[in-house]
């Protein structure tokens, strides 16, 4: 048995937005998931966990190992752990899609006026210093021979987002309609998940993006499931005036509520899903998929995938091309296990 | 992984048991490979060249991999994503509701992965 410490250090990307996000959670391993891909597996689902709200846009981590009991076996996990794991994961936006993404930013920030290319600089400059910062600091914690004490005093002088936060937001003040602007805020909002940054950023993009496409990207910097991220996805709903938001947000809404395992949730999540289907279908949801496409996933899940439901039958061929039915082994116990050798 | 997997397999070969895997390698000739090499023996069904694109994943909604269902001898979903004791555990209750009570024990495995 040993504890991993995720650290921080995962690049999430959304739309045109790349960001650092700080996840800490402590796992404990059991010998039972031993292997990497089941470490890495159950981590993925730890991050992707309604508590995070990050879905599965995850493709980069970084891992620290605190090991319980130091045997040769749990050092060698620990050098493979140790360091940057890149993470092929399957629904990353296409490269193609962000780049076309990016070179747009660019070209509107070009077209507002000379300054915001300055101001996207001086915001960049912020953001590498903080982020060098926050990258030292976790360098200094992986020291395993640290006392409580010089490891809380590490802690202690880490960089501090209050700071960061009065920076840019003084940075911001010239220009808060600004893309850097608006980035700058889902920023502090994602890095604190509560309390005054938070509010103030949530706010200001209420203040000054109401009526922008972008507000979608609003709806996850609260952790989901809480009566915090309700409240943002209900403010967003009611004041955006674009149905391409509003349909984002309503599957949002919907998707949270189908991890629950009440009937109420799960009336509630149909409903949502059904609004998507008759006004919102056909609005692009990106990676090819429309909204329409993704609700009637969900809604199939929601049917047929709970605890307590038959199972959808699989018809399909084996691995030497003979078909066979998932049905045929009725009458037995049967572990259905989705796998690959990657 | 896989050796949990041989071992809850060789256990319970004389008991209303099966696993069942679903894969999505795109590389069917070199997932063949795998299989004879690691020993894999229970029956998969193929996803297709789109790996986790696949058909059957993309109707199941599986977002994360290896994503586990444990149904029972109706078909029913009983438990999803039990991994390791509580995968075992699963297993055994939904045996003994058939009348059959086993123990499963995991000999010491090395873990080649």
């Amino acid at each position: 048995m040993f504890a991993l410490n995720c650290v921080g250090g995962i690049l999430v990307r959304r739309g045109k937005i790349q960001r650092l996000a700080v996840v800490r959670r402590r796992l404990m391993i059991s010998r039972e998931t031993s292997g990497l891909l089941g470490c890495l597996t159950d981590i993925l689902h730890a991050l992707e966990s309604p508590a995070t709200g990050l879905g599965p846009s995850i493709f980069l981590l970084l891992l620290e190992v605190e090991t319980v009991k130091r045997t040769w076996r749990v050092w060698c996990l620990h050098l493979a752990w140790t360091g940057l794991l890149v993470v092929g994961w399957d629904s990353i936006p296409a490269g193609a899609q962000d780049a076309k993404q990016q070179e747009a930013a660019q070209a509107d920030s070009k077209e507002q006026d000379e300054k915001p290319a300055t101001l996207r600089e001086q915001y960049q400059a912020l953001m590498k210093e903080y982020n060098e910062a926050v990258a030292e600091t976790r360098r200094q914690l992986q020291n395993t021979e640290l006392t409580a004490d010089e490891r809380k005093a590490i802690v202690d002088s880490a960089p501090k987002v209050d700071a960061l936060a009065e920076k840019v937001n003084q940075l911001i003040a010239a220009e808060p309609k600004s893309d850097v602007a608006f980035e700058a805020h889902l920023f502090l909002a994602r890095s604190t998940r509560a309390g005054k940054i938070f509010d103030a950023a949530v706010a200001a993009v209420f203040e000054n993006f109401s009526d922008s496409e972008r507000l979608a990207d609003l709806a996850s910097v609260a952790p989901m499931g809480t009566p915090a991220s309700n409240e943002l996805l209900n403010k967003i709903l009611e004041v955006s005036p674009h149905e391409s938001v509003k349909g984002k947000v309503t599957y949002t809404m919907a998707n949270m509520l189908s991890r629950s395992e009440d009937e109420e949730s799960e009336k509630r999540c149909i409903e949502l899903l059904e609004t998507i289907q008759a006004k919102y279908a056909a609005i692009d949801a990106g990676r090819g998929q429309t909204l329409g496409k993704l609700a009637d996933r969900l809604l199939f899940a929601i049917q047929n995938l709970k605890v307590g439901k038959t199972a959808p039958d699989i018809v399909a061929k084996d691995l030497d091309e003979v078909e066979f039915k998932l049905s045929d082994y009725r009458g037995k116990v049967v572990v259905l296990d989705f796998w690959g050798d990657w | 992984m896989y050796p949990h997997e041989r071992s809850l397999v060789k256990q319970l070969a004389a008991q209303p048991f099966a696993l069942i895997g679903v894969n999505s390698d795109r590389d069917l000739e070199k997932l063949r490979e795998t299989v004879k090499e690691k020993n894999l023996t229970w029956r998969s069904f193929w996803n297709g060249p789109e790996g986790t694109s696949g058909p059957i994943s993309t109707e199941w909604n599986v977002t994360g991999w290896p994503t586990i269902y444990v149904l029972d001898q109706n078909g029913v979903i009983r438990y999803k994503n039990v991994r390791g004791a509580a995968m075992d555990k699963a297993v055994t209750t939904l045996l003994a509701e058939m009348g059959h009570e086993v123990e499963i024990t995991h000999e010491e495995e090395e873990d080649h992965e």
